[in-house]
Order: structure tokens, then sequence, then C-alpha cells
């Protein structure tokens, strides 16, 4: 999630040296040759947040400083959206964006079409947070009210519930005014540890 | 440089970008820019370029890699240091 109104107060990108640290020969191109290059940087910007996310979540990794180790390829971009393909150690995740004029909001998955599901709030997280513990229990069939939100070591979130209840196909997201939670309900059973 | 100066440099440098000034009062080695400090991870980027600027080093792809705390980026600017 990129505020874009946030963004432009928080980040000068125009200043020397710090598009190299981010972006690659090849983005940087895509950057500089945008009819608006400020929504070019914050769309990539949120592709490499999503992908490394999705990367994280698949390998189990620690939060790293890596932007320059992921390399983004846009597939199609419009007005409002945009996808696109980001590669993170020899693994390709796709990504979905969606672009206002307030902000851009990305999301990423290993394989096309596996069911995300987004809910973009311009609301503090906590409203994010519920909406994603209230899909999750109707889903799942447990009580909303069983269900808490934890951090594991790498800091990514996880919902535990009673009897040993696990999920964690999920991602929040929150800059500025915007918070979003993304998640996958399809081919998750086996993640769910239900004991 | 000793640590004491590479901290206080830091720590000025630090202090812009930080969200979350009661952890800033207990700036130490182990503070960790985004889970303590909660800084926007855009201007940690900010933050590599301030303190290649002030302490007059590179730091490359691989060092940034891994500079979440005090202690890191530490440890990165004493190596960068001794390379030179």
């Amino acid at each position: 999630m990129v505020d874009l109104e946030l963004a432009a107060i928080e980040s000068n990108w125009r200043r020397k040296g710090f598009l190299q640290k981010i972006f690659s020969p090849a983005e940087q191109e895509l950057i500089t040759t945008s009819k608006n290059p400020d929504k070019m940087v914050w769309l990539l910007w949120s592709m490499k947040e999503a992908a490394y996310k999705a990367h994280q979540r698949s390998f189990n990794l620690h939060p790293r400083l890596n932007w320059r180790a992921q390399e983004c390829r846009l597939v199609k971009i419009t007005s409002g959206t945009a996808s696109g393909k980001v590669e993170v150690e020899g693994n390709t995740y796709y990504t979905t964006s969606e672009i206002t004029s307030a902000y851009i909001y990305t999301s990423a998955e290993k394989t096309l079409d596996s069911g995300v599901k987004n809910g973009i709030f311009k609301a503090s997280s906590s409203e994010a947070k519920e909406e994603l513990k209230r899909i999750t229990s109707a889903y799942f069939k447990v009580d909303m009210g069983e269900l808490q939100l934890k951090k594991n070591v790498h800091r990514m979130p996880f919902l535990e519930g009673r009897d040993g209840f696990f999920f964690d196909q999920f991602s929040l997201s929150g800059h500025g005014e915007y918070s979003a939670y993304s998640l996958s309900l399809i081919n998750c059973e086996t993640t769910v540890k239900h004991s | 440089m000793e640590t004491k100066e590479i901290m206080y440099c830091l720590k000025k440098i630090v202090k812009p970008y930080v969200q979350n000034d009661i952890a800033f009062q207990d700036f130490s080695r182990d503070t960790d820019f985004i889970k303590d400090l909660e800084i926007n991870s855009a201007n940690l980027v900010d933050i590599v370029l301030d303190v290649e600027d002030e302490f007059n080093i590179a730091i490359d792809n691989d060092s940034m890699d891994n500079m979440l705390t005090v202690n890191d980026a530490v440890e990165i600017i004493k190596t960068k240091q001794r390379e030179q």
C-alpha cells in the first residue's frame, strides 16, 4: 500500500542515488520514460514490496532491504490497474495493482488466479484487521471472538484460534490514510492446522 | 571512528524519519529501524543515502540487505571505513 499524498511528502525519489538503490537500469527506464513518473515509482515499489512479502511467506524469511534482488516487469497497465511479474531469487510472483489518484495497492501471488481477495480501507489498520477476522471466521466456521492476530519471529502476521486453529495465508499493509488486507482461501485447507 | 561517535551521528541521521518518538528515546545498538522506530521502508533508502554522505562510504546492495538495526548499521559503517 502506498498513500500517494503521503509518499509525496515523505520521500523525494528524485534525490541523487535514490532510484539506483531500489531499481535496476530497466526499471529506472520505465520510470524516466513514463508520462507519470511519480506513479510509476510507487507502482514498481509496491510490486516489489508485495512480491517480497509473498516470497517471505513461502520461504519463511526474515525482513530484508533487498529491493534490487527483485526485478519487476509490467505485463499490462491501464489508468486504474496494472498487472506484472516480479522475479525474486529465481521465483516468479504475479502482481495485481489497483491505481487511484489517492493510493496504489498491489497484491502478489505465486500462481495466477489463486483466488486472492483484497480489502482496502480508508481507515486505520484495525478496520482491515477486523474484516480479515470476519472473513476468516466465516470461511472456516470458527468463532470470530476467539481469533487472535499475532506475529511470528519474522514479523509476519497469523491468526490463531481455539483447538490449534492456525491461518497465515494473508498479508496486511498500511500507509498513511489507507490500510488493506489480502488473503487467499483457495487450496488453503492444508495450511490450516485444525486438531 | 569509535562506536560511540558513529552512534551519535547515526542518531542524528535517523531522527527526521522516526515515527515512534518513545522508542527513539531508548535509541541503542539493539534498536530496530522498522520494528521499534516504525520508519517507513522507503525512508530506509534515505537513511542509507544519508549514511553514505555522512561517513563518506559506499554501501553496496548486499550490505544494505541486512541493515535492519542500529547495530547492523554500525558494523557496516566500521567495515566500510576499514576497507578504505
